[in-house]
């Protein structure tokens, strides 16, 4: 398992640690030429024990067996003249399902250097229905999807810094998604499951440049290409007899080749004014140019429940065209050093063509999403405790799509009128105490879909304070109600967060609770026609967390962190979520570190997707400054 | 120019990576004697000592170091010590040392103390405060005026410390394992809870950052965070952003958290329901009668699978 993945973590890991730890020796001798090395290393071994439904805990969790690099971090800064700063870290190299690797590498003010790679694994695999409950003609088989894929993020940038005035980035991204995943394929009402590759590829290449002039003024320029491919690929592994055995439908042969790719050009181009200390004027513009073409190939063979037999070969190709422009305006007053004056203007496009041949029809569809908005606000520091900042956003946005299939053209247009206002409070009178309260409120006027809002009230309240004695308390507490006046849709969220705790050179504890009521309703019947299912979801959900580590010692540092997730309402489901650790420190550099996590994840309503996970983790730790 | 649509037999697409490389490994050489050149006496390897040392003989800051030698010192080894050892580029116009950030300080000092300095006090507004970081850093952030940010009253100053430790992130004043999330869960700890719900994005993992979604320095706009199929989630989500020749409206208009909770939530796929029928229904009332046999526990998806958007099938069922 993971044997990709697994060999080149460990050994990249290898390569860096283990040269950085052996070279301590001469990072000392490098020190004294003025050379400073600093940072960590963990690496250990992890050892889990999974019980139950080991899907969902992959899904989950994902957590394996195995050597590891939990943690590195390394700083140096070399003392030299072209160098100021170097700094590395990895995470979780080996295997995990989420793997970090950064480099930076800076010289203050002429330039920065960052490479970085993201890895991380996807898995899904749900069981949301007993298999012996599940019935066809309901199409309630569970979700039949299934994915198992890795995502790999690469980027490499470089500023430099040629003077006060004048800087340029440029970057290049690599971004790759490749696996399996389970699909459906529905033939005369009858489901089969099929294999579908996931092989995915962009490279993103860009550079910007700013430049300040004597006026103050600042241009930015940049350009960004991507290209992007996708091999998709759908087939039916051997002959199927669907997922319903009463009839006769069967898939002898299937299978669907769709590879499709774009390319992108991105054109910016950003002014911004300081004609005084006073103004501020920001002026962008922003173009995405993306063509797509793709290919299909889809060949069929079996019979339906007819009993007839077919056998189908077609082909196609598709090509796309998407442009979106997007110009803003902002300004920035300084009325004086109480008052700013705060606006902004923009206007937002898409607009995308496709055209499309596949077997004997032609589909032509086209898409545009016209945006413009106004917002315009005033801040005021009222006191030296307390801001206020208050304003009103208007937007409208025309949507029109146009569809020609197979001969037949249909043309959609909505315009939706969007108008609100917002308000804000922030109470500091001493830094270690802060109060803020928002108040956002809008009002939308023939929205998109059916459940969109058009009514939406958001109120938030804030607060943190640090006490005496380290102990300190921050909250949060937020309502929000979302109606549609047309279709008597209500969909209500309130929240709390909660934490309190203490800090002392000892110890550190902490308590927090956080809790999410949410309703979503649509009432039973709307313009005379009744809605196939009830939409009637409810979900209250807390997450308490508790959190504490003590010194016991110059050498021993104990750990806990619980957690206990719950949800109930129309999905109901506890999780139990607790760390331990003890970390013993030997002579000044090394560290024995042991954790223990414990899982315990249970759904009320079937028991097959419920699992318990105990994980030990041991590691040593050398640390060097 | 259209390129022709790849096939699996083709080679992946070839990058100039040696033309690239080439091109970098000739401009290491130039690229040192400009770095060396402007080079300034290399304050950030010094210790603390040597910098408020070296710092009294280059910028003025000396005088600021009689009463705060710590804040002085604790520049050494961060991007502000450009700002003391009087590297070239950064003194041709703007002010250096101290008063470069914190105004008033000559009469501060030649007061003993008593006159006031400038120390990013509430007394002024948040952009009238952020105006000191952006006389230098403006570029980088010009629309920070209007982001949610400056809204609230925050200035650059609640989230980047510019005197202390060295950070994994440097700047940020993050005291949970160094990440740059952690300071936003400072004041946006539920949201941070959220991502600790059983289906959130991968933030706790550190396999991404709050910002990866959002720009803390600019407007919340429809563009970043809504609208035309979420530019944010498109950046790793690609596949799921078309261009389709079949769109799915609710995406491409409202954008992906029509159906998706962005943090996380009790739901499979971070639904904003566990029932695909109730979610699908809500804007889907009216269906083809052979729907009718239908009820809360059909998986809408299981025959619409290309829900996000196809280039088949207007229905999405392939």
């Amino acid at each position: 398992m993971k044997i990709e993945t697994t060999l080149p973590g460990l050994l990249s890991a290898t390569l860096l640690a283990v040269p950085t730890l052996f070279g301590l020796p001469q990072a000392a001798t490098a020190q004294d030429d003025g050379a400073k090395l600093s940072g960590n290393v963990r690496l250990g071994w992890r050892s889990t024990d999974v019980s139950g439904a080991e899907g969902k805990y992959r899904q989950h969790v994902d957590l394996d067996d195995g050597a590891r690099l939990f943690a590195l971090h390394l700083e140096l800064v070399p003392g030299s003249e072209l160098v100021d700063l170097v700094q590395v870290d990895m995470n979780d190299f080996g295997g995990d399902p989420y793997e970090g690797f950064d480099l930076r590498v800076r010289k203050f003010g002429r330039y920065d250097l960052q490479v970085q790679r993201r890895e991380s694994s996807y898995f899904y695999e749900d069981f949301l229905i007993d298999p012996a409950d599940a019935v066809v003609s309901l199409s309630n088989l569970g979700d039949l999807h299934h994915f198992d894929f890795e995502r790999v993020q690469d980027r490499v940038a470089l500023d430099l810094f040629f003077d006060r005035d004048t800087s340029l980035k440029v970057f290049f991204d690599r971004f790759t998604k490749r696996g399996e995943q389970t699909t459906v394929f529905d033939i005369s009402r009858d489901e089969f499951e099929l294999d579908q590759r996931i092989d995915e590829s962009m490279n993103a290449l860009g550079a910007a440049l700013t430049h300040r002039f004597s006026n103050g003024s600042v241009l930015t320029l940049s350009e960004t290409v991507r290209e992007y491919d996708n091999l998709l690929f759908t087939f039916l592994p051997g002959f199927s007899l669907g997922e319903n055995p009463t009839n006769g439908t069967t898939l002898d042969f299937y299978f669907l080749d769709q590879p499709y790719d774009f390319t992108t050009y991105e054109h910016r181009v950003a002014y911004n004014l300081r004609p005084n200390d006073r103004l501020a004027i920001d002026l962008s513009a922003l173009v995405f140019d993306l063509e797509q073409d793709a290919r299909f190939d889809e060949e069929a063979q079996g019979t339906t429940f007819t009993g007839a037999f077919y056998s189908d070969t077609t082909t196609g190709d598709a090509s796309f065209d998407r442009q979106t422009t997007l110009l803003e305006a902002e300004l920035s007053y300084l009325l004086n050093e109480r008052w700013a004056l705060v606006g902004g203007v923009g206007h937002r496009d898409l607009d995308q063509d496709a055209d499309q041949r596949f077997g004997a029809g032609e589909n032509l569809s086209g898409w545009q999403i016209e945006t413009t908005s106004l917002e315009a606000g005033l801040q005021v520091a009222a006191t030296s405790d307390l801001t206020v900042t208050f304003g009103a956003l208007v937007e409208s946005r025309d949507v029109t799509s146009e569809l020609v299939e197979d001969g037949d053209s249909g043309r959609h247009e909505v315009s939706t009128d969007h108008t609100g206002g917002f308000l804000r409070l922030a109470w500091s009178p001493r830094p270690t105490l802060s109060l803020g309260a928002n108040l956002e409120r809008s009002s939308i006027d023939d929205p998109f879909t059916l459940t969109s809002p058009t009514d939406r009230t958001r109120l938030t309240v804030r607060g943190r304070a640090r006490l005496d004695g380290g102990f300190f308390v921050s909250g949060e507490a937020r309502i929000q109600e979302v109606e549609n006046d047309a279709t008597t849709w209500v969909a209500d969220q309130d929240s709390l967060q909660l934490d309190v705790g203490r800090q002392t050179d000892r110890y550190e504890i902490g308590l927090g609770y956080r809790y999410v009521d949410t309703q979503r309703s649509i009432g039973p019947e709307l313009d005379g026609a009744t809605f196939l299912v009830p939409v009637a979801y409810d979900s209250d959900t807390g997450l308490l967390r508790g959190h504490a580590t003590v010194r016991a010692n110059d050498r021993v540092r104990l750990g806990l962190d619980l957690r206990s997730y719950e949800a109930n309402g129309s999905f109901e489901l506890e999780r139990d979520d607790h760390r331990a650790f003890v970390e013993v420190a030997l002579g000044e550099a090394y560290l024995v570190h042991l954790g223990l996590r414990t899982i315990d994840y249970s759904e009320s309503l079937l028991s097959l997707n419920d699992y318990d996970a105990d994980i030990l983790e041991l590691s040593l730790g050398y640390r060097w400054n | 120019m259209r390129r022709n649509a790849a096939s699996p037999g083709d080679p992946p697409p070839r990058w100039p990576t040696l033309a690239l490389l080439t091109a970098a490994a000739a401009s290491v050489g130039a690229l040192s004697w400009w770095i060396a050149a402007g080079a300034g006496p290399a304050l950030a390897a010094g210790s603390a000592g040597a910098v408020v040392a070296a710092a009294a003989d280059t910028s003025g800051a000396g005088l600021c170091a009689d009463c705060h030698d710590d804040m002085v010192a604790s520049l050494a080894g961060r991007p502000h010590s450009v700002l003391l050892d009087g590297s070239s580029h950064w003194g041709d116009g703007g002010e250096e040392g101290c008063v470069a950030c914190h105004a008033g300080g000559v009469e501060h000092a030649e007061s003993g103390g008593e006159a006031p300095v400038y120390a990013f006090s509430t007394d002024s507004t948040a952009q009238q405060r952020s105006r000191t970081c952006q006389s230098c850093h403006g570029a980088a952030h010009p629309r920070f005026d209007r982001s949610e940010h400056a809204k609230a009253g925050l200035d650059c100053t609640s989230c980047h410390s510019t005197h202390g430790e060295i950070e994994t992130a440097p700047l940020l004043a993050a005291d949970l394992v160094g990440r740059p999330s952690a300071t936003c869960a400072g004041c946006h700890a539920g949201s941070f809870s959220d991502f600790r719900a059983v289906n959130a994005h991968p933030i706790e993992q550190g396999t991404m950052e709050c910002t990866a979604c959002h720009d803390p320095h600019a407007p919340a706009t429809r563009v970043a965070l809504g609208g035309f199929k979420q530019q944010a989630c498109a950046d790793c989500h690609v596949d799921k952003a078309g261009p389709f020749v079949f769109e799915h409206g609710s995406s491409i208009v409202e954008g992906c958290t029509s159906c998706h909770e962005p943090h996380g939530g009790p739901n499979r796929h971070q639904l904003t329901f566990q029932s695909t029928a109730e979610l699908c229904t809500s804007c889907h009332l009216a269906l083809p009668g052979f729907h009718a046999r239908f009820n809360e526990t059909t998986q809408c998806t299981n025959c619409h699978v290309t829900i996000h958007g196809s280039n088949l099938h207007p229905g999405f069922l392939q």
